[in-house]
C-alpha cells in the first residue's frame, strides 16, 4: 500500500480538539483533511480488495480513523468521541460516494438506487437509497437530534447498540428506543412520497 | 412537532410497540384521546414500522460494497460506449457483466463484457488480459469467440465480442442428458479452438461448462473468455478464491482445475486439456468425475482420486472414447494428450467410428468420502461459507498419507466481526479444538472452539487473558491475566490464578504437571511450577554479564522434562533457541540449538522424531528434531506456507498437533515501523519488529534514539531508548499510562516527555524527565496547561514546550533544572507549536498558521525581534541539522525539505530555497515531529506505516504433516 499521508502538522488533532468542545465548524476543517484517505480507502473497500469477511464496516471506519488521526488515544476524549468522529466521517464519505455513482451513471441525473434493504429480501420498492437516508436523517435531527445520531451511529458508523450507547452517554436502552423508533420514522418519511 | 407532542408520540409508539398488532390500534386511539393528528401520526409510524422488514439492518457501507459489487449495473441500456449503444443485459457472473449492444457503426449487434472494478484494478494484468483476448478473439477460429475490439470506459476493461443466441455448455448440459456423439462433437469444437489458441501460445486456464458456448446457428462451439483467467490471477489466489466463495462460483472452477493448478505449479496445454476431459466426462457420464459434498474434498479428489470409470463410453465404446477421457484426466501432465491437436485428432477417429447413441445414464456408487477425524471434517465443511482454499502451498509431488490422519486440506476460519486475534491459536495436543485470546472493544478474553462446533466460546472470567497454552491432556489452559500465570479447566472451570507473571512472554505445560513461564519482560530467567502453584522454582539462569537479556517462548519436549525456549542475548552468537532442562535451572550453554529470531513450537512425530516448526523470513520452516539424541538436525525445510513475520518480541502466532497446523499471517493491525535511509532515499535499516511508534528522536551525540512505542503485551505507549550501536533497547517509562513525545538533554544522558492519563480522563499532564538508561524518573513538573508537550530541550537547559489551552496553541520556556519555570515564549493570536531552537545563534524554528495554513517559521530570540517564514507553501516539523547549517521540515505532501541556512558574523540566519529530500516521506497526521537526523545530517530516521493486515483470521492445516514428507 502506498503510503497516503494527510497534511502534515496538528491540524487533524486540533480540528478535533475544537469539534470536541463544542466548535462544529471544526468539523467542516477536518473533513478535507482526512477524507481522501477515506475516500480511497472507502472506495477500495467497494472494489472488493479488503475481504468483505475479514474487514467489516466499523473495522473499516476504525482503520482509517486510526491511520489517520493515530492511535494515540490520549488526544481522544474518550472512546464514544472517537466513534462519534468516524461515524460523522463515514456518513459524508459514503454519501458523497453514493453522489458520484449517481452522477456517473446518469451523466449528473436521475437516481441511481442503492438499496438500503436486506440483501435476501426482495428488491426494495421504496426507492430508496444512501442519499435519501442521509436527508431524511437531516429532517429526523431538526426533530430529535439524538435518534439522528443514533442512526448515524449504527448506519453510518456501523456501530452496535452497546458501542453507539456508550458514545452518546445513554443506556443500551435508550439507543434501543430510539432506534426502533427513528427506523419507524425515517421509513415513514422514506415512503411518504410514494403514498402521494 | 413540538417538543412535547413529538415525546407524547414516542411514548404511544413505545407503549403500542409492546402490544400485538391487533390491540395497538385501540391503545394508540386511547392514549391520543382525540387528537387525531398524534393518532395518525401513530398509526402511520406503526405500519411504517412493520413495513420496515430489513431496513437499516446493514451498515451503509456494506450495503454501498454490495451494490457495487453486485446489484449496481456499470451500464445503462442507452448508454452509449465509444461506437455502441446500450441494449439490455444479457448475464452477471463474478467477473463482470455482459450486455448486448449496438455497433452503430457496422450496425451489427455485439456483447460487451464488462469486467467488474475488482478485476481491473492493476494495469499491467489488465493490458495482459487485453492483448490476450485481442490475440485470442483475433485468430477468427470458429471455436472461439471473435472479440471486435477491448476498450475501456471510465477506467473500466471492457471486451466487444460477436454477439451469440445459444446457450452456455453448462445449460445445455442442465437441460439434459447429451448424446455420446454429440458430446464428441462438442468436444472437438472445444478441442480445435484449443489447438488454435495454444498454437499461439495462449493457455486458457479457466475452461468450464460456464465459459463454453453452443450457438443456436450453426450449431458451432465457441470457448469464451480467454484471457480472463490471467486477468483474475492478478488478485492472487487467496483473495480471488475467497470471493469466489463468497459468490458461491468456486465450484465451477474447482471442479475444472487440474491438479497442477490446484498445486499452484506451472501450467500449460496440457492443463486446458484436463479441463476438457473433466468436461467431456461430465457430457457422457452426467455427473462429475471428482464432485464432492465440499471444495475441499472436491479438490483433494482432482488431486488423490481416480475418476470412477467411464461406464456409458464404455458400453457404446469399449475402449476408445473411455481410454480418451481417462487419459484426459491423469494428474500428471506427461500422461495425459500432449497437445490439443493430437486429442483431435483422436476425437476424430472416434466420430468417424461411433455407432448410433442410445445410452442412458448410470449409476455407479459415489466415491464414500472417508469418515476419519469427523471432527475435522464436520469443521471443513461447516468452514465452507467462509473457506478460502489457496493453492500456492500445495506442493506435494505425491498424495498425503491419508492413512496417518486427515487430507491435506487448508481453510481459514475469519473471527467474529470486532474479534481480532490476539495470541496464536491454539491447537489443543488432541487436535479437537482451538483456543485463543481475542481482542475486541471490550478487551481481551479467552475463547476456544471445538472443531466439531460452529461457536465461539467465550471463557468466563477470562478477561485480560493472553498467551494460552494447553495442558497436555488438552482439558485445561494455561493463560496470562492481570500479572498472573492462570489455568482453566474446560468446559465450565473457573479462571485459578497460580503464579505472578510481571510482563510475561510465554507459558508451556509439560506431562509432568509442570508449567514453565517467562515471567518477565527482561533480565529474568524462566520459572518452573506445578499445575497446582506449588513448588515454584527457576527452570532456567539468566546470567546478564554473558549478554542475555531475556528468556522467552518455552515449549515442552515430550519427555515433560525438556524444554525449549528463545534467548534474547547482545551476544548475537546466543541469541536463539535453547534446551532446558526442569531438573537442572541452568544459564544456557554453549551456542544454541537452532539460530533463529522466532520462537518455536514443538511437535512430535513417529518414534522420537519431533518437528520444531518456526518462521523464518515470513516462511512456516520445520526441522527435524531427535528427542533421543536432543538434536536438531541440520536442514530446513519451508513447508510452503507463509505465516506473520515474527521476531524475538513478537511470539510466532503458529501452533500445531500432529494433526493440525494453525497460524496467523499478521499480528499488529495498526502500526509503524521504524526506519533509517540516507538523505537519497536509500533504506539502509528497517526495523523488523512491527510496532506502533511515535517520534523518533536521535540523541545529540548520536549513539540512541529515543521514541514512543506500545509495547505488545501491555499495549501501553511508553517511550523507549535504544542503542543505535548495539541495537538494545530499553524502556524508560513503566507507569501504565501513556508517555509522549520525548527529547533529549543536550548531554544525551536524559529524556523528557509528557505522561498522560490514562485515555479517556481528564486532567494535567505531567513533564517528566527521566534517566535515558531506563533508571527512572529524576524529575516531574506540572504542564503549563492543560496539555502540553515538549519540543526541544536547549542547551541552557530550557525545555520548549507546546502548551494548549482551550483553542489556541503556544510555546512555553520551561525551565528542566530549577523548579520548572515555566513562561511562554510565543505567544500569539495564531497557534504556534513544535518549536526546535537554533544549534547555532539565538533563534528558534517552529510551526505558525499565522498565513492561514501552517508554515514553519523562524524568530530571533534577542535583541530586535524578527521573523522570517521558511516554508514556502506549507511546513511542519522544523529540525535543525545540529552545526544549524540546514533546516529540515515537513511539507504539505508529507515530503521531507531541507533549507540550506547560513549564518552571519551577528547570528542571522539566511534561508536558502529548500529543495525536497528522497528519504521518507514522512507524513503522518501527527502533531509533533515524526521524524529525525543523524547529528551530521546524513541519515534520516522516520517512520514507515506498517502495512501488515490486521488478524481478523487465522489459517488452519489439517493433515499438514503430508507437507514434511516431499
Amino acid at each position: 500500500m502506498e503510503p497516503c499521508d494527510p497534511p502534515a502538522g496538528g491540524d487533524v488533532t486540533r480540528m478535533l480538539r475544537l469539534w470536541s468542545v463544542g466548535d462544529e465548524q471544526a468539523f467542516d476543517r477536518l473533513i478535507p483533511l482526512v477524507y481522501d484517505e477515506l475516500h480511497r480507502m472507502a472506495l477500495r473497500y467497494l472494489a472488493g480488495e479488503r475481504s468483505h469477511l475479514s474487514l467489516q464496516a466499523t473495522g473499516l471506519v476504525n482503520e482509517v480513523c486510526l491511520r489517520l488521526l493515530g492511535w494515540d488515544q490520549a488526544r481522544w476524549q474518550n472512546r464514544g468521541h472517537f466513534f462519534g468522529v468516524s461515524a460523522r466521517m463515514m456518513r459524508r464519505v459514503l454519501v458523497d460516494i453514493a453522489r458520484r455513482r449517481r452522477a456517473d451513471r446518469r451523466g449528473g441525473s436521475g437516481a441511481v438506487r442503492v438499496a438500503i434493504d436486506g440483501l435476501d429480501l426482495p428488491a426494495p420498492q421504496t426507492g430508496d437509497d444512501l442519499i435519501a437516508v442521509d436527508q431524511a436523517l437531516e429532517a429526523l435531527s431538526a426533530e430529535d437530534s439524538r435518534k439522528a445520531r443514533v442512526v448515524e451511529l449504527r448506519f453510518f458508523g456501523g456501530l452496535s447498540v452497546e458501542e453507539t450507547a456508550e458514545t452518546i452517554g445513554v443506556s443500551v436502552r435508550t439507543v434501543h428506543t430510539d432506534w426502533v423508533f427513528a427506523r419507524a420514522w425515517l421509513y415513514r418519511a422514506l415512503t411518504k412520497d410514494r403514498e402521494a | 412537532m413540538s417538543t412535547e407532542r413529538w415525546l407524547r408520540l414516542e411514548q404511544i409508539f413505545a407503549d403500542a410497540l409492546q402490544l400485538p398488532p391487533s390491540a395497538r390500534g385501540e391503545s394508540v386511539s386511547r392514549a391520543c384521546a382525540g387528537d387525531d393528528l398524534l393518532q395518525r401520526e401513530a398509526m402511520l409510524l406503526l405500519d411504517a414500522h412493520d413495513e420496515s422488514g430489513q431496513f437499516l439492518a446493514r451498515p451503509a457501507l456494506d450495503l454501498l460494497a454490495h451494490s457495487v459489487s453486485v446489484g449496481g449495473w456499470t451500464l445503462q441500456p442507452g448508454q452509449r460506449i465509444d461506437a455502441y449503444t446500450i441494449l439490455r443485459l444479457l448475464g452477471a457472473g463474478g467477473s463482470g457483466e455482459v450486455w448486448r449492444a449496438r455497433d452503430d457503426r457496422l450496425g451489427r449487434d455485439v456483447a460487451i463484457k464488462v469486467l467488474l472494478p475488482h478485476h481491473s484494478s492493476d494495469a499491467e494484468h489488465v493490458r495482459r488480459f487485453a492483448e490476450e483476448a485481442r490475440t485470442a478473439g483475433a485468430l477468427n477460429h470458429p471455436n472461439i469467440l471473435t472479440v471486435h475490439d477491448v476498450g475501456e470506459h471510465r477506467g473500466v476493461p471492457f471486451l466487444v465480442s460477436e454477439c451469440l443466441e445459444g446457450r452456455s455448455l453448462r445449460q445445455r448440459m442442465d437441460a439434459g442428458r447429451i448424446p455420446a456423439s454429440e458430446a464428441i462433437g462438442i468436444a472437438l469444437g472445444i478441442a480445435r479452438g484449443l489447438a488454435a489458441a495454444h498454437t499461439r501460445g495462449i493457455i486458457h486456464r479457466d475452461l468450464k461448462p460456464e465459459n463454453t458456448f453452443i450457438a443456436d446457428t450453426g450449431g458451432g462451439v465457441k470457448i469464451l473468455d480467454f484471457g480472463l483467467a490471467t486477468l483474475e490471477s492478478s488478485l492472487g489466489r487467496f483473495q480471488d478464491q475467497q470471493e469466489r466463495a463468497t459468490t458461491g462460483v468456486i465450484f465451477g472452477t474447482a471442479g475444472y482445475m487440474a491438479p497442477e493448478q490446484v498445486r499452484d505449479e506451472e501450467v500449460d496445454a496440457r492443463t486446458d486439456l484436463f479441463a476438457l476431459g473433466v468436461m467431456l466426462y461430465e457430457m457422457l457420464e452426467g455427473r462429475h468425475p471428482f464432485r464432492r459434498p465440499s471444495v475441499f474434498e472436491t479438490l483433494n479428489a482432482v488431486l488423490t482420486d481416480d475418476p470412477p470409470p467411464c461406464v456409458i463410453a464404455h458400453e457404446e465404446e469399449p475402449s476408445a472414447l473411455s481410454q480418451i477421457v481417462m487419459r484426459l484426466l491423469q494428474r500428471s501432465p506427461g500422461a495425459r494428450f500432449q497437445s490439443a491437436i493430437d486429442l483431435a485428432w483422436a476425437l476424430e477417429q472416434v466420430a468417424v467410428a461411433r455407432p448410433a447413441p442410445g445410452a442412458r445414464p448410470s449409476s455407479r456408487n459415489p466415491v464414500v468420502p472417508r469418515r476419519r477425524f469427523r471432527g475435522l471434517e464436520a469443521l471443513a465443511a461447516s468452514m465452507l461459507t467462509a473457506a478460502v482454499l489457496v493453492g500456492s502451498w500445495w506442493t506435494l509431488s505425491r498424495p498425503p498419507p491419508l492413512a496417518r490422519g486427515p487430507a491435506l486440506t487448508k481453510f481459514t476460519w475469519t473471527l467474529p466481526a470486532g474479534l481480532v486475534l490476539d495470541s496464536a491459536p491454539m491447537v489443543s495436543p488432541d487436535s479437537r479444538r482451538i483456543a485463543l485470546a481475542g481482542k475486541d472493544a471490550r478487551g481481551r478474553r479467552l475463547y476456544v472452539r471445538a472443531f466439531d462446533s460452529t461457536e465461539l466460546q467465550a471463557i468466563p472470567g477470562s478477561e485480560g487473558a493472553q498467551q494460552p497454552f494447553w495442558s497436555p491432556d488438552s482439558r485445561s489452559l494455561g493463560f496470562f491475566a492481570d500479572r498472573r500465570l492462570m489455568t482453566v479447566a474446560l468446559p465450565g472451570g473457573a479462571p485459578v490464578a497460580i503464579a505472578d507473571s510481571l510482563s510475561p512472554h510465554g507459558g508451556a505445560w509439560g506431562r509432568a504437571g509442570v508449567i514453565v513461564q517467562a515471567p518477565d519482560i527482561v533480565l529474568a530467567g524462566l520459572d518452573r511450577v506445578r499445575f497446582d502453584g506449588r513448588n515454584r522454582a527457576p527452570a532456567t539462569l539468566l546470567t546478564n554479564a554473558l549478554g542475555d537479556t531475556s528468556h522467552w517462548w518455552p515449549a515442552f519436549l515430550p519427555d515433560g522434562i525438556h524444554f525449549l525456549y528463545s534467548v534474547l542475548s547482545t551476544d548475537a552468537g546466543r541469541r536463539g533457541v535453547y534446551l532446558g532442562q526442569l531438573d537442572r535451572p541452568v544459564s544456557p550453554e554453549g551456542p544454541p540449538l537452532l539460530q533463529s529470531d522466532s520462537s518455536v513450537v514443538y511437535v512430535p512425530l513417529q518414534g522420537s522424531d519431533g518437528a520444531l516448526l518456526y518462521i523464518s523470513g515470513g516462511r512456516i520452516e520445520a526441522r527435524h528434531f531427535d528427542a533421543g539424541r536432543m538434536a536438531v538436525t541440520l536442514d530446513a525445510r519451508t513447508i510452503g506456507l507463509s505465516g506473520a513475520t515474527s521476531s524475538l518480541y513478537r511470539p510466532m502466532l503458529l501452533s500445531a498437533s500432529s494433526d493440525v497446523l494453525a497460524f496467523a499471517d499478521s499480528f499488529v493491525p495498526w502500526g509503524t515501523r521504524l526506519e533509517v535511509a540516507d538523505r537519497n532515499g536509500h533504506q539502509l535499516r528497517r526495523w523488523s519488529e512491527p510496532q506502533a511508534e511515535n517520534w523518533p528522536r536521535v540523541s545529540p551525540d548520536g549513539r540512541f534514539l529515543a521514541s514512543q512505542r506500545v509495547d505488545g503485551p501491555s499495549n501501553n505507549p511508553d517511550i523507549w531508548v535504544e542503542d543505535l550501536e548495539r541495537g538494545t533497547r530499553v524502556r524508560v517509562t513503566t507507569a501504565p499510562v501513556p508517555d509522549i513525545q520525548a527529547v533529549w538533554s543536550p548531554d544525551s544522558q536524559r529524556v523528557a516527555y509528557v505522561s498522560g492519563n490514562i485515555p479517556g480522563r481528564s486532567g494535567k499532564r505531567v513533564l517528566n524527565i527521566a534517566a535515558a538508561d531506563g533508571t527512572g524518573v529524576v524529575r516531574s513538573m506540572p504542564c503549563p496547561g492543560t496539555y502540553c508537550e515538549p519540543t526541544d530541550w536547549t542547551r541552557e537547559g530550557v525545555l520548549l514546550v507546546n502548551v494548549i489551552d482551550g483553542r489556541s496553541s503556544d510555546v512555553w520556556m520551561v525551565q528542566a533544572t530549577d523548579g520548572g519555570l515555566a513562561r511562554p515564549l510565543l505567544h500569539e493570536a495564531f497557534d504556534e507549536h513544535d518549536a526546535r531552537m537554533s544549534p547555532v545563534g539565538q533563534w528558534v524554528a517552529y510551526v505558525s498558521n499565522e498565513t492561514g495554513q501552517p508554515e514553519v517559521s523562524a524568530r530571533s530570540m534577542s535583541g530586535t525581534v524578527r521573523r522570517v517564514t521558511v516554508s514556502a507553501a506549507g511546513g511542519a516539523q522544523p529540525v535543525w541539522r545540529r552545526d544549524g547549517q540546514e533546516l529540515f521540515f515537513v511539507d504539505p505532501g508529507g515530503d521531507l525539505r531541507s533549507a540550506p541556512v547560513r549564518w552571519s558574523a551577528n547570528g542571522t540566519p539566511t534561508f536558502g530555497v529548500s529543495t525536497k529530500l528522497a528519504a521518507g516521506p514522512v507524513g503522518f497526521g501527527h502533531w509533533g515531529t515524526q521524524y529525525d537526523l543523524s547529528p551530521d545530517g546524513s541519515r534520516v530516521y522516520f517512520l514507515r506505516r506498517n502495512d501488515d493486515p490486521a488478524p481478523h483470521e487465522f489459517h488452519v492445516v489439517m493433515g499438514w504433516q503430508a507437507l514434511l514428507e516431499r
